[in-house]
């Protein structure tokens, strides 16, 4: 019994011991990540930043680096023509990245696969014509002028500014999209709060879609297109 | 247990079987008055050795159109070496050291902030003696083996990714005698790894080999008088 115990203990040992140790990447191996970077007009985008990340994925894809599974195999930046080509290791994993960094002016971009039992052809992933989307900051100032006790409900619906694809042996899973998806910013305007204001970040050239219920409590949804980087809307009950 | 490490493992054997001869030979010194008595009164220095340890510093300069060459830069390095005269001055030499390197430029490497190099070969020359004090070696690498172990730094994290290379060796030593036993050494080497890298084909002539020159000083510990062979057939 006791050489049993004994073993296992070992066993659990070096297994608490394997598991402790930094992880190790695919050995005498690198890749390519390469494409052309364009904005909606087509015209190329340079010094566009692109790095290869694995593990990196933990539920949202803003916080690269917050994640301690993270770790950056590679990185570059586009031409002057908009072309990347970005010399990487690798690392067969189930999050394995490609992250394109629009920065504070265009929408960011991931390349999402699974590279545990893929290995891409002669080791190039090629994400071909990438178009980020440039940014439109959006104020807002909303106020009732008769603000009663039952509280009026108001969003807006917008493009996300980022794109997530992720790719199965190197083809679009279309059933999972996280490519500029709808997000919902909406408030309640009552007697106590009769006037909100605020911003968001949308995409330029977007539509942004506007609901409310007025006072006679009948839905009301219009939609307004950003034309502007900086876009203000205001309105009044 | 892989190659390097059964390399490694038969060239510490190698240094302890040297080592074990060096104390062989000196005491059969001790033993034999005359031979003293001749070092004492000769001011001219043994010639013929068996062999040497020796241990050198060396700074490794990265060369060439190839990730080395490009992405990394050098830092003071080491070697130990074992060298046995086989016949006269045509000697075997075995060397195990470590080469550090840390990357300059790791858009062309691939992302890791460091690379420490294992490597292992055996190598074949022959050695002039220029005047009493003085020699010049030179060899060429017949095996070796290196493996780069290359470290990530990520946020506090770390983690690591190797290649593996074959040592590709050409050496030149050049020796200045401070007794019978010690000498200081300079030596010149160029290395070519050919590397086992698998990379995509626009840059695999990239990945395919690791050059560098090495400038190192050393030190080295000479052993015995006679050559193998000499030693062998008495």
């Amino acid at each position: 019994m006791n050489k049993i115990l004994q073993t296992s203990l070992l066993l659990i040992s070096i297994l608490i011991l394997k598991s402790c140790g930094p992880p190790e990447f695919e050995k005498n191996t690198r890749i390519l990540a390469k494409g052309l970077i364009q904005n909606q007009d087509g015209d190329p985008l340079s010094e566009i930043e692109v790095s290869v990340y694995t593990s990196a994925y933990n539920g949202g894809f803003y916080v690269f680096g917050s994640n301690q599974d993270d770790y950056l195999l590679g990185n570059g930046f586009s031409s002057a023509s908009g072309l990347f080509s970005v010399t990487s290791l690798f690392d067969k994993d189930d999050d394995f990245y490609i992250y394109v960094n629009g920065g504070d002016d265009y929408s960011s971009y991931i390349y999402k696969t699974s590279t545990e039992d893929y290995t891409p052809n002669d080791l190039t992933f090629d994400l071909g014509t990438i178009t980020l989307e440039k940014f439109a900051n959006v104020q807002f100032q909303i106020t009732n002028n008769n603000p009663s006790e039952t509280p009026f409900y108001f969003s807006f619906t917008y493009k996300d500014k980022n794109c997530l694809e992720i790719f199965e042996e190197g083809v679009l899973d279309i059933s999972q999209n996280f490519c500029h998806i709808d997000d919902v910013l909406g408030f309640s305007i009552n007697e106590n709060s009769p006037q909100r204001s605020g911003e968001f970040t949308t995409l330029l050239g977007s539509e942004v879609t506007i609901y409310y219920t007025n006072n006679d409590d009948i839905e009301v949804t219009e939609t307004i297109l950003i034309d502007q980087e900086n876009f203000t809307y205001e309105f009044t009950f | 247990m892989n190659s390097h490490f059964r390399n490694r493992f038969c060239f510490i054997i190698l240094l302890l079987f040297a080592l074990n001869t060096t104390f062989v030979l000196a005491q059969d010194e001790n033993e034999s008055p005359s031979k003293n008595e001749e070092v004492k009164d000769n001011s001219k220095l043994k010639q013929q050795r068996l062999g040497f340890l020796s241990f050198d510093a060396f700074m490794p300069i990265p060369t060439g159109d190839n990730f080395a060459g490009k992405g990394l830069q050098g830092k003071t390095s080491y070697n130990f070496k074992a060298q046995l005269f086989v016949y006269k001055q045509f000697f075997i030499v075995g060397a195990v050291g470590d080469t550090y390197l840390k990357t300059k430029e790791s858009t062309v490497t691939g992302n890791y902030s460091k690379t420490t190099v294992v490597n292992d070969y055996l190598a074949l020359g022959y050695e002039l003696i220029l005047t009493d004090k003085t020699r010049l070696g030179a060899s060429i690498g017949v095996v070796g083996t290196s493996i780069y172990k290359n470290t990530i730094f990520f946020e506090n994290n770390e983690a690591y990714q190797k290649d593996y290379g074959k040592v590709n060796i050409f050496d030149v030593y050049f020796d200045y005698q401070l007794s019978d036993s010690f000498a200081l050494y300079f030596n010149y080497s160029y290395r070519n790894d050919k590397m086992e890298i698998k990379a995509p084909s626009e840059i695999q002539s990239f990945f395919d080999k690791a050059q560098f020159h090495n400038i190192g000083l050393g030190i080295k510990l000479y052993i015995g008088e006679k050559d193998l062979f000499s030693l062998i057939m008495e």
